[in-house]
């Protein structure tokens, strides 16, 4: 497509030129008229007659050596101007410009040039007689401002056709911007594995113009739980995803390089175990610690055009890094994740070795407080970290007496001093752990009552952090609804009748009844597991 | 093929649209300016405009509003393209012939896309 501002340019040019009668022709190397004249009498007339091709053609040879402006009188009464141009690149053009003065109309030759075109001298004269034609004098000037015309459109095709390829390149940009950003939004490690990699197939897939795309994670080599496997796809591809997986592995175990590669499933022998792959496909491999981890491949469907062009493999290449770096950080994060929680599990586990009577409270109480954190619309992150302080609510134990914890009996003064430091002990031996910061005040003020009887702060109602009031029921539902030192399990009436009765002087009304609401099968569930346990004990004791 | 007018002040987001649109086979005209864009749009009745939102004179929301309350143009059908995070909900109230919202950095093709299918739509409508 010639770049349309530089042709309307010169559209606009020759109108006026026609006007005063004159045309111009364009000859490539070759000699070989390239400017299309369309059934017009005028360049018919100028450009058909022997002496006038001769001159172009001698022209073209004399501005393949000096591209420089001439011009002479062809025949009388018609002006030759000639000089040469560079169109796109390196293209050399002879520009001829042809300038009939009022003298042709006297001219002798007027009537060979009728003839060579065909046209009728009586009304060739009319015509042109019509037209404002230049004067023998001015002929001079009029060359030298065409040639400075001719120059300037052969600089502003060059521009245009400049502009146009940087606009492309510039529009390509724009779609690997716009593919990064969407990436870059979908790539927070909190991001499940398995909505992060069908995020990433369905925009290519909207942006590209494969009509089947599928990633495919060996899973072996990686790891992350949270990834079933299998393959990811979008798109048409006429096959089952299970021989695309197949597929995938293949290119796993056999790609070498690193970079992208296109390959025509039609004569690729790793291909011939799917149906439906069109002419070209195009693979990029995953890289992981381990070498390749996995492939990213896309391609055309049966019957369609190939369109695996450099800018479609050089998105997907781009993609198949970003996944690459994704699954390292999501693997880091599982890394991280199972090391924190085994090390809560940990603390929790010496608490229990110490109180074998609890055993299973902090689990129970995590559980317990989470479903009222989801029960009171809490987000699920904050659901997570009440989850976190139920199991840690009691971790000050550590720093309490073996005696105090295990004694049967009730408590005297001092002994209940001891209890009472629990919260506190609790919070200082968590408070240097960062990831803990959120979750100290639930543990501090876990006994903290709602009518402001509780210890250690003495706080009351709103002022006792939420995460410290849901806790704090969760706590004291479980405390009576499980066999303790002192005495038995209460019956479950009996317990959420106490829950009721204590809604605004132990506990924050606003939580009673979403309490009341929770489902307790689950929780029952985790009752009998630990509750065997602690029967089981006693029996061998 | 459609006539498409795009109006941004900036040459290169205009280039590039263009360019896309013009490949594609659409007649295309350009605006650096909304009142530009609407003295274009009275001239040559694109099937759909795409605009910027922040241009001088007058921006793509005064843009869309004037076409609305031109009887010729008020079926036109306005594609916006804002900068990302930029909250158009409210100043986009009541301005029905704003049909769909794209934020930049955006994807060429899925303006093409959109804009082709505005097209259909359009002609969908008029034919029923």
């Amino acid at each position: 497509m010639s770049p349309r501002s530089s042709t309307a340019f010169v559209e606009k040019t020759d109108a006026v030129l026609r006007r005063q009668g004159v045309v111009r022709a364009m000859f490539d190397a070759g000699c070989t008229e390239v400017s299309t004249s369309s059934g017009d009498w005028l360049p018919e007339l100028l450009l058909s007659s022997f002496p006038v091709r001769s001159a172009m053609r001698n022209a073209c040879l004399r501005c393949a050596e000096d591209p420089e402006q001439e011009s002479h009188e062809v025949v009388p009464g018609l002006w030759m101007i000639s000089f040469g141009v560079f169109s796109s690149g390196r293209t050399e053009r002879t520009c001829c410009i042809l300038i009939p003065t009022t003298e042709l109309l006297r001219s002798e030759f007027l009537d060979l040039m009728c003839q060579a075109a065909r046209l009728d001298r009586a009304v060739v004269t009319s015509l042109l007689s019509q037209l404002d034609l230049v004067d023998a004098t001015e002929v001079p000037r009029f060359g030298s401002l065409m040639h400075l015309i001719g120059l300037s459109e052969s600089e502003i095709s060059r521009r245009t056709s400049m502009l146009t390829d940087l606009g492309k390149q510039l529009g390509e940009s724009y779609e690997e911007i716009h593919l990064y950003h969407t990436l870059i939004g979908n790539t927070s490690v909190s991001t499940s594995p398995e909505a992060f990699l069908n995020t990433v197939i369905e925009e290519l897939h909207r942006v590209l113009p494969f009509s089947w795309i599928g990633v495919r994670i060996d899973m072996d080599s990686l790891n992350l739980p949270q990834l079933r496997g299998g393959v990811n796809m979008v798109g048409s591809a006429a096959d089952s995803p299970w021989s695309f997986c197949g597929l995938g592995d293949r290119l796993i175990q056999t790609m070498e390089g690193r970079e992208p590669i296109i390959i025509d499933p039609s004569v690729d022998e790793r291909f011939q175990m799917v149906q439906g792959c069109g002419s070209s496909a195009v693979v990029c491999p995953i890289v992981g610690d381990s070498g390749i981890v996995g492939v990213l491949f896309a391609g055309t469907g049966q019957g369609d055009s190939d369109i695996a062009s450099s800018i479609e493999t050089k998105l997907l290449g781009a993609a198949a890094e970003h996944i690459s770096v994704f699954l390292r950080n999501a693997s880091l994060y599982v890394n991280l994740d199972s090391m924190f929680l085994g090390t809560v599990q940990g603390m929790v586990s010496a608490i229990d070795a110490k109180d074998q009577y609890t055993r299973g409270h902090s689990q129970r109480v995590a559980w317990l407080a989470r479903a009222l954190a989801r029960k009171c619309g809490l987000t699920e992150s904050e659901a997570r970290r009440i989850y976190l302080a139920g199991l840690v609510h009691d971790v000050g134990k550590i720093g309490v007496p073996e005696q105090v914890l295990r004694k049967t009996g009730k408590l005297d003064e001092d002994e209940f001093a001891w209890i009472r430091k629990h919260p506190e002990i609790g919070s200082r031996i968590l408070k240097d752990i960062p990831q803990m910061d959120d979750i100290l005040p639930a543990v501090l003020h876990h006994h903290e009552r709602w009518d402001g009887a509780g210890y250690p702060a003495r706080i009351a109602g709103e002022e006792i952090p939420i995460f410290a009031r849901i806790v704090a029921l969760a706590d004291a539902f479980d405390a009576m609804s499980s066999t303790r030192t002192y005495r038995s399990a209460r019956p479950r009436e009996f317990v959420l009748a106490e829950v009721r009765r204590c809604s605004g002087t132990q506990f924050d009304p606003a939580l009673v009844e979403p309490f009341l609401s929770i489902d307790f099968t689950e929780y029952d569930l985790l009752v009998i597991e630990h509750g065997g346990l602690i029967s089981g004990e006693r029996n061998a004791a | 093929m459609g006539r498409v007018l795009v109006a941004d002040d900036e040459t290169h987001i205009v280039q590039v649209l263009a360019l896309k649109f013009r490949n594609a086979g659409h007649e295309v005209f350009e605006a650096s300016d909304g009142e530009e864009a609407l003295q274009l749009a009275r001239e040559c009745t694109p099937d759909v405009i795409v605009t910027d939102v922040q241009m001088p004179f007058m921006n793509g929301i005064e843009l869309a509003a004037a076409l609305l309350s031109d009887q010729r143009l008020c079926e036109l059908p306005v594609l916006v393209i804002t900068a990302r995070g930029w909250s158009m909900d409210e100043s986009l109230q009541g301005l029905s012939n704003v049909r769909t919202v794209l934020s930049k950095p955006f994807s060429p093709r899925e303006v093409l896309a959109t804009v082709e299918q505005l097209m259909l739509d359009d002609s969908g409508r008029q034919a029923a």
